[in-house]
């Protein structure tokens, strides 16, 4: 029997996979063709790359044939659509071998620091690297789905350092709420962070290891909260109603604009209480 | 400049902004200046109470078949609904409540961000009566 857990693989845990060659390439047959079919239900077989660059072997392939097969469905939509670009990393799975599961591609326009992670990654130069999310949320499992739905917006001017005996290494985040720390070497980093807006956070430890790179979230915290009631035109307590906050800001690129909604309920005697709002830097 | 970062109210009641009475214009920024802080006593107050209708889709091609990658954007002065259209073999229409008091525009995309060729919109005016609309894409 096949089985798989429905977790997605990180190019960090792709990179460390030697015998895993990942090119960009662009769809020329197969796969979505056509705006009828549904990633998540698709019939196709196969999907034909123009190869447009190869990673990590000495003899590219100007085209490249992948089998896509039912399973990769289950776990995930197919997105491979004609005409459109990704980053690959095609995998055989042998008899014995873990089982990846779904959908492995990145869409190009849409991973660009992915993309040129790889690029570093193969040509070595900083080959070590910590990198990860960051965004007020309650758990560090939360941080890049909060991101995505908009619930949390990227925080401004939080530095994570990642120290090591005497040298410390530092970067900013950046207006998609991510970071990346290039390190000199493998091994044990303890990582702090900075920022007047959050509180304090306990250091931590990652490890960096010698294959791929590291990725850790971080889940940061304001402490605030907003109280209040929800009355009618008359006065009365309302028990039921929806409180939402958003910020006028513009969102930043790809990034939905920050929104976070409240729920009155009738246990909290018509109180609407909301918690982890972006404090104004 | 501060954001202001208005309050809005929604259930059957009309959506409002903190304070009293406000538009979104108007609306009072809520400041949070650093960590811990705590904002209690707001008392947010909605508007007039509203009747919402039916607004039925299909989202459909040449065929028949459902567009099951169909993103339906519903629009109306100052209210905005995002919903999944999640057509069923039996059930091929996707039922949704709009408020009854205000001009509804009803857009489908592809959630795949496919292009269409063509823009699939329609509009309705304020009204109490139900709403079906059928949009057939063409590949």
């Amino acid at each position: 029997m096949f089985g798989c857990s429905c977790s997605s693989v990180s190019v960090c845990q792709w990179l460390a996979r030697p015998s895993v060659k990942p090119f960009i390439g662009e769809v020329i047959s197969g796969g979505i063709d056509s705006v009828q079919l549904d990633p998540w239900y698709s019939p196709a077989t196969q999907v034909r790359f123009k190869v447009l660059e190869s990673f990590g072997t000495d003899q590219p392939r100007p085209v490249f044939v992948m089998r896509v097969s039912p399973t990769a469905g289950m776990c995930s939509p197919m997105p491979y659509i004609l005409g459109r670009r990704y980053l690959v990393f095609p995998r055989t799975v042998h008899e014995g071998e873990e089982s990846l599961c779904g959908f492995t591609g990145r869409l190009v326009e849409e991973s660009a620091a992915e993309v040129a992670l790889v690029r570093d990654y193969y040509a070595s130069r900083n080959r070590y690297r910590l990198r990860g999310r960051v965004a007020a949320s309650s758990h560090e499992s939360y941080v890049e789905l909060s991101l995505l739905m908009g619930e949390s917006r990227p925080p401004k001017g939080v530095r994570v350092v990642a120290t090591q005996g005497e040298s410390s290494y530092t970067a900013l985040v950046d207006d998609r709420g991510e970071y990346e720390i290039k390190v000199p070497s493998a091994g044990d980093y303890r990582i702090s962070v900075s920022s007047p807006a959050y509180l304090p956070l306990e250091p931590f430890s990652v490890a960096v290891p010698a294959a791929g790179c590291a990725i850790r979230d971080i889940a940061l915290s304001t402490g605030n909260t907003i109280e209040g009631q929800l009355r009618d035109p008359d006065g009365k307590l309302l028990s039921v109603g929806t409180v939402t906050l958003r910020d006028a800001d513009p969102a930043p690129p790809g990034r939905r604009p920050f929104e976070l909604r409240a729920y009155a309920s009738k246990s909290e005697g018509s109180r609407s209480r909301t918690s982890l709002l972006e404090n104004t830097p | 400049m501060e954001p202001q970062r208005p309050s809005e109210v929604s259930s059957n009641w009309d959506s409002a902004y903190y304070p009293l009475g406000s538009t979104r214009e108007k609306a009072q920024a809520i400041e949070i200046t650093g960590p811990g802080q705590q904002v209690k006593g707001l008392v947010i107050v909605p508007g007039p109470p509203i009747t919402y209708r039916r607004l039925a889709i299909r989202v459909r091609f040449p065929d028949g078949k459902p567009m099951t990658t169909a993103r339906v954007r519903i629009t109306g002065n100052n209210w905005e609904e995002i919903v999944f259209y999640l057509p069923t073999q039996k059930q091929p229409w996707g039922q949704f409540p709009v408020p009854a008091n205000r001009k509804i525009r009803v857009e489908v995309t592809d959630s795949w961000k496919r292009d269409l060729k063509r823009e699939y919109a329609a509009e309705f005016d304020a009204g109490t009566t139900a709403i079906e609309k059928d949009f057939v894409i063409k590949p």
